[in-house]
């Protein structure tokens, strides 16, 4: 109900910035999925000869410390970060939608162990518990996606959770149940699809996060390993050569603004969760 | 008094957690600190002698009990890689890291909050927009790729600073406060444009209630009733946001660092997951964890010092 209300209020500015949202994210996954099949060049071919090189016709955004064409490692990094943030973020949405799914339905003493772990767990920025699993199980692209997967299982539990303990209580569980149905299918049948708007906005930001945290860790060098391009080890790499190469670090670092910012905007207009509001 | 027990209380079982699984997850990890210490090449006496003396001999839950014991005393044993005590170390990175968390927080503050009243006052207004359409951006960025843009631009076009520099507070204070303010500034603008929108969403609904109507059937001012009334109260869930926020700046420091090439905590903790150098990271560890506990502790006792509300549970 109060979600509505909220909407209506600022019909103008809603649609502009989910049109430039979507835009945004469109135009960032076309170019990834085109780097999928086709770059320009090879993303590892080194070539002496073009080392350094600023940015020109053949090679757009320039080339970097060992003449890679920075185009193509911009399309083929990016992959590489989007592949994380995707399966990072499903792990993260399917377990903690079970995690969520259960606490908020049945509650008890299960719940409130559950939930102060996820509180205290939500109260650390991610990279940091990010980089605490990377220095236990190693670096390299499938131990980031494991451990940011993991990370991310408490917040989407978080918002499971309070959406279960909402819709539990409604006349369309309690009709289902008159009807026979059992707690597995209310759960999953019934109220899992109600829970998809908020769950929707969750998933926008968790990707958000998963970049970012991904670009992070491999600027740190503890993310992504060579041979493997991502943004954030374009960038690590691209700060060596800073005084004579510039273009090599904007490349990457532009292309994460731009996905994060498509982002963003497309969550702040699906869905106001309510605890941004302080829980009031 | 029963609800300041009840904080204690759960703050120190909270941090005991933080220990015990800290202790565990380094204690899974296979390897042996005294062949870490010493080289594979290492006599089977020498490491048996180095064993002995680091306790790695003992049971688990003694071994837990004495790093426990130490990590409250502030001891958190010898270093693999610098043999050196821990402490010690972390002792050396803590004034860069503090000052620039601390420098970070006063930015945020001191340039949100004006904003944040000046996009609520004229909401929808031509700087509504330019400030909403800005910060929207700005979150986007992350404090390392800001931190490079502000290296290339003030560091190395301007030549206001020169990147990589840093003097310790010791030696010359003011030299060091004008090498955390660039890295300060990476970490704090996108955070300001959270806490800029924030703290307009909270504003424009206090401003809603009867008692800001009430204020102005009484004839004050909106300036008044702005700073009077409605910002007392619209700060309060601004509290919590920056007990986020400030956990947030640690965590961005750790990158900034980087980039600046500033002797920081941050750059202990890398350089320590890279060498497998796990008392450190033990260490660093439970310092983070326990700044980001004691000011959330802190949070909310203001909370409810501000709100008495929260304290009917």
């Amino acid at each position: 109900m109060k979600s509505t209300e909220k909407k209506r209020r600022q019909p103008n500015t809603v649609n502009w910035s989910l049109a430039v949202g979507i835009a945004l994210v469109s135009a960032v996954l076309l170019f990834v999925f085109v780097g999928l099949f086709y770059t320009p060049y090879d993303p590892m071919e080194m070539s002496m000869a073009l080392k350094n090189k600023p940015p020109s016709l053949s090679h757009p955004f320039g080339t970097d410390y060992m003449g890679r064409d920075v185009l193509s490692r911009v399309m083929d990094g990016a992959g590489t970060t989007f592949l994380i943030g995707v399966v990072t973020v499903v792990i993260g949405l399917v377990l903690g939608t079970l995690v969520g799914a259960f606490t908020g339905y049945y509650g008890g003493l299960a719940d409130e162990i559950l939930m102060r772990l996820n509180d205290t767990l939500t109260s650390f920025p991610s990279i940091l518990l990010a980089l605490v699993f990377v220095s236990v199980i190693g670096t390299g692209k499938y131990n980031i996606i494991i451990a940011l997967g993991v990370i991310f299982i408490p917040s989407f539990a978080r918002v499971v959770r309070s959406e279960y303990i909402v819709q539990k209580e409604l006349d369309y569980v309690s009709n289902a149940r008159l009807l026979g149905a059992g707690n597995l299918r209310i759960m999953f049948v019934h109220i899992l699809p109600n829970t998809a708007p908020i769950l929707l906005s969750s998933v926008t930001i968790g990707l958000n996060n998963a970049i970012l945290a991904e670009a992070g860790m491999s600027y740190l060098s503890l993310g992504v390993q060579p041979p493997d391009p991502s943004l954030g080890r374009m960038l690590s790499e691209a700060q060596g050569y800073f005084m004579s190469a510039p273009w090599v670090a904007l490349a990457p670092g532009m292309m994460i603004v731009l996905t994060v910012l498509g982002f963003s905007m497309i969550s702040e207009n699906i869905g106001r969760r309510e605890r941004d509001f302080g829980g009031k | 008094m029963r609800y300041y027990l009840k904080k204690i209380i759960s703050l120190i079982m909270v941090l005991f957690l933080i220990m015990l699984l800290t202790f565990i997850a380094f204690q899974v990890i296979p390897g042996d600190g005294a062949v870490t210490r010493l080289g594979v090449d290492a006599t089977p006496e020498a490491i048996e002698a180095l064993r002995e003396s680091l306790g790695l001999n003992k049971s688990l839950p003694a071994r837990f009990f004495s790093f426990l014991g130490g990590a409250v005393r502030g001891d958190f044993g010898i270093s693999y890689h610098y043999s050196k005590p821990v402490g010690e170390l972390l002792a050396a990175r803590l004034p860069a890291t503090v000052g620039l968390a601390v420098i970070s927080i006063l930015f945020i503050v001191a340039v949100s909050v004006p904003l944040g009243l000046l996009c609520s006052r004229r909401e929808g207004g031509v700087a509504d927009r330019v400030i909403t359409f800005v910060t929207q951006t700005l979150m986007a960025v992350p404090a390392f790729f800001l931190g490079i843009i502000i290296t290339l631009v003030f560091g190395l076009a301007l030549r206001w600073f020169s990147p990589g520099g840093y003097v310790s507070p010791g030696e010359d204070f003011m030299g060091f406060l004008s090498y955390m303010v660039f890295p300060a500034i990476s970490i704090a603008i996108p955070k300001i444009a959270m806490t800029v929108k924030f703290l307009k969403t909270s504003v424009l609904r206090e401003l809603k209630l009867d008692y800001v109507r009430t204020a102005r059937s009484k004839g004050n001012t909106e300036r008044a009733i702005l700073w009077k009334h409605v910002l007392k109260n619209a700060l309060i869930p601004v509290i919590t946001f920056m007990g986020m926020v400030i956990a947030d700046v640690l965590a961005g420091s750790i990158v900034v660092e980087k980039v600046f090439n500033l002797p920081g905590v941050g750059r202990l903790l890398i350089t320590a997951i890279s060498n497998r150098d796990y008392p450190v990271v033990e260490a660093v560890v439970v310092y983070i964890a326990s700044v980001v506990l004691i000011v959330n502790f802190v949070v909310d006792l203001l909370y409810q010092k501000v709100d008495p509300r929260v304290r009917i549970e």
